[in-house]
Formats: structure tokens, C-alpha cells, sequence
């Protein structure tokens, strides 16, 4: 998993607006293009937010932003960030949810179309081993702190965006990463 | 300083990140970076392999695609609502955060609470203002408002219009009564304010003016007193004495039939 390029859809054939345009109108190809760029940054981020059954979640957000799409107008880096501003609302949407209920279906009769494919225990296993490690010192993050490393380093954004994405102000944000390297630096001694 | 983080060997953040500058540059060289350095400390360890590493999950569905392209489709077909149509959903900034917080807090209990004490200000104040509380409470706001610098009126501080104050009793010409005269006269010169008092004052003025010493004056010398019978016409006839003048009596035995 890497982060994105400002550019990704602009360096291919189609500009960002004819995907877009095409997405609009329910192109296949044009959301196949649109999850290609996207959903794996996407799904880092809501994973290491809420754990693997973050995948509703992020299936969620993609209908949201089908629903939206018509009304979204901007560029690709504006459509990056708006796409996981969704993302975030149905984090902390999923987190109030369990606290009131902790059984709570989300949308069952689309989701279960778009269920993911089951892997197999062995693969798992192997990729848990540094995951567990990785997620052990996210954990020690505050919450804000794991936010604003995740999106910066798994979403690749930068710190302008992050604080639209995150409702704060820039300096906030700045204030808020540098708390979490030292913190980081604090638990990795 | 040197360890292992992940199988690997690193070193630890050294003393230039220690002011802020440095240390935001160093983060941005880390998130650019596209190769871990080969000395590299942990933290830099840490955030490569949170980059690469990806996160143990279900692999996506190659259907997705397809529903969202539906789904999209069946939104483009539907009638825009009117509350979205023409408008364009930008990125929410963190003024759109705050006007949320605020809506959020007004609805809540206290947010009511809040909502009442300022109505309930509002109105008061605009009370106290038009002068139109009971007096112990518009003495109360009056001294309140005079702490913050807010002049409103107290019931002490109302005065009466100058032109009752300043009275001047209108010159009568010569051919006026001596009732007129004393009327007026006791109309100006008492003061308003003693209520019913002046009132008596210009009624007993006015009665001693015309002459009049008692209330049932007027009617004794009509009926002549109700103790002197000669008030009652002579003529008066008792009302036995018809019956007995046309049957001549019922002691008589006389009553014949007419």
C-alpha cells in the first residue's frame, strides 16, 4: 500500500472530470477507476481505525458517495478528501452505534451484495505479524493523534486537507502530529 | 542509541527534532519519503511499514463497482429533491463544524434552558424598560441595570407632567358665582395627589358655596318632613272608605247586591 500521487486519474488517459462525469452517469469503468485509486488507502485507514469489520464501513461510505456523487463538484484531491470525510462521519457514526447498541446492522440488503471475499487463515496469519505489532503502538495514540498519522501516512494527505477532513484548524492538526511523533518516539525507545 | 523495531535494526530520534520547525520538516520528508534510509530510527521504521504493510482484511469485491454504478444511475434517473438540486457539496470545513456544534448544543436540554433564560431577559428587560413591572421588581432592575451602565427607570425617579405640577387657576369673569369661584378655587390650589381627600375637599367646597348643610335638606323641604302629616295631601282617602260608602258597610248588615 502506498500513497496516492496528487494526480493519479489525471496522469492516465481520462482527466479526473470525465471519470467523474462518467461516474455520474453509472459507468462501470469509471468506479472501477474510482476504487482502483482510492478504496485500498481507504479501507488502510478505516481498518486501522476500527478493526476488520471497518470493511462495512468502507463499503458504506462507497454507497454515500454514489448517492453524493451528483452533487460533488472539484477536483481530484477535493474528491479524495471528501471521500474520506465520509468515511470519518461513519467512523464516529459506527463508534456512537456501538456504544448505544452493539449489534447494530448497517444497510444489510446492499451490503451483503458487496460482502467481501474471505481469505485464507494461513495469508491472514502471515500478514499479522507485523500488524499486531503496528496496531499495539497505534493504539497508544490518542485517537486524534492516530487520525491525523493515519490519514497522513496511510492517505497521504497532506496537513490543509487533513484539517478540512478532520473539522480543525491547520495549526491544530500541525500541533496534533507533531504530539503523536513524540509520543511515537516516547513508546519505540 | 540503537534497537530493533519489526526485525529490523534502528536508531532513535536524535536531538535536532527537538524544536517544532525541525521536527515538522522531518515529518514531511518522512510522508514524501519514498525509500527508508538505511540508518533509519524507528519512528521512520514505524511509519514505512505503516504505509506498506497493508491491513489483514477480506479482499475487496469485484462487484462493487458494478453496485455503485448502479446505484449512481438510479440516483441520476430520480427527480432531484429540492432541498440539493443545483446546490454542490463542497468539502466541510471547520466552520461548518462549529455552526454544527453550536445547532447541536441549542437542542439539547441545557441549549433549551439557554434559549429560555434569553427570552425570559428579553422580555423582562423590555418591561423594565416601559416601565410596566410591579415596582419592587423595576426597583430591582433599575438598581441591576445601573450596575452595567443601562439607565432604567425606577419608581422613584417618575415624576408627574409639569403641567400638573404648575397649576394656575384660570381668572373667572365678575359675573361668575360665588360656587363657581370656590370650586375652582379649591380645584387649584389642593394638591391631586391626596386622591379622595382632594375630591371631598372640592365637594365640601362646593356644598358649603351653595349653601347646603345636609344631605336630606332637598327632600324634607319637598315632603314637608317625614314626621309632619301635612306633608300628605288632605284630599288623601283612606282606602276602606270607598268600599264602605258603596256597600254601605259590612258592619251594617246592609250589603245588598247592587
Amino acid at each position: 500500500m502506498k500513497p496516492r500521487g496528487d494526480c493519479e486519474l489525471l496522469q492516465r488517459d481520462e482527466p479526473f472530470q470525465s471519470v467523474l462525469d462518467a461516474a455520474c452517469s453509472g459507468a462501470d469503468w469509471a468506479w472501477e477507476r474510482l476504487i482502483e485509486v482510492i478504496d485500498a488507502t481507504l479501507r488502510g485507514y478505516v481498518r486501522r481505525q476500527v478493526g476488520v469489520d471497518g470493511d462495512d464501513l468502507v463499503n458504506e461510505t462507497w454507497l454515500h458517495v454514489a448517492r453524493g456523487i451528483h452533487g460533488f463538484s472539484g477536483g481530484e484531491s477535493e474528491f479524495r478528501s471528501w471521500v474520506f470525510m465520509i468515511a470519518r462521519h461513519r467512523i464516529i457514526d459506527e463508534r456512537r452505534r456501538r456504544r448505544r447498541k452493539p449489534a447494530d446492522a448497517v444497510d444489510e440488503t446492499i451490503l451483503d451484495r458487496i460482502a467481501p471475499v474471505a481469505r485464507s487463515a494461513e495469508d491472514a496469519a502471515i500478514e499479522n505479524l507485523g500488524n499486531e505489532e503496528l496496531q499495539a503502538v497505534l493504539d497508544q495514540l490518542s485517537p486524534a493523534q492516530r487520525e491525523v498519522v493515519l490519514l497522513r501516512f496511510i492517505a497521504g494527505f497532506g496537513i490543509t486537507e487533513i484539517a478540512e477532513i478532520v473539522g480543525r484548524k491547520p495549526g491544530a492538526v500541525q500541533a496534533l502530529q507533531r504530539r503523536a511523533f513524540r509520543r511515537l518516539k516516547g513508546i519505540l525507545r | 542509541m540503537r534497537g530493533t523495531f519489526l526485525g529490523r535494526r534502528v536508531g532513535y530520534l536524535g536531538e535536532m527534532r527537538r524544536s517544532k520547525r525541525h521536527l515538522d520538516t522531518w515529518i514531511d520528508s518522512l510522508a514524501d519519503a519514498e525509500v527508508l534510509p538505511r540508518d533509519a530510527e524507528a519512528v521512520e521504521v514505524f511509519v514505512n511499514e505503516l504505509r506498506t504493510v497493508p491491513v489483514p482484511g477480506p479482499s475487496l469485491d469485484s462487484d462493487l463497482a458494478g453496485v455503485l454504478a448502479t446505484e449512481a444511475r438510479s440516483v441520476a434517473e430520480s427527480v432531484p429533491s429540492r432541498v440539493t438540486a443545483g446546490r454542490t457539496i463542497r468539502p466541510l470545513s471547520w466552520k461548518w463544524r462549529r455552526r454544527t456544534m453550536i445547532t447541536t448544543f441549542l437542542s439539547t436540554v441545557f441549549g433549551k434552558l439557554a434559549i429560555a433564560a434569553a427570552a425570559f431577559a428579553v422580555a423582562g428587560g423590555g418591561l423594565a424598560v416601559s416601565d410596566n413591572l410591579p415596582d419592587p421588581a423595576q426597583e430591582w432592575v433599575s438598581n441591576v441595570a445601573e450596575e452595567i451602565g443601562i439607565d432604567i427607570p425606577a419608581p422613584s425617579d417618575i415624576e408627574l407632567p409639569a403641567q400638573v405640577i404648575d397649576r394656575q387657576a384660570p381668572e373667572l369673569p365678575d359675573e361668575a358665582s360665588d360656587v363657581a369661584d370656590a370650586v375652582v378655587g379649591t380645584i387649584f390650589d389642593g394638591d391631586p395627589l391626596e386622591g379622595s381627600e382632594y375630591g371631598q375637599d372640592i365637594a365640601d367646597a362646593a356644598k358649603d358655596a351653595a349653601g347646603v348643610t345636609d344631605n336630606t335638606g332637598v327632600a324634607d323641604e319637598y315632603t314637608g318632613g317625614v314626621d309632619d302629616p301635612a306633608g300628605i295631601p288632605d284630599e288623601y282617602t283612606e282606602p276602606g272608605s270607598i268600599a264602605d260608602e258603596y256597600i254601605g258597610g259590612a258592619d251594617q248588615g246592609e250589603g245588598a247586591r247592587p
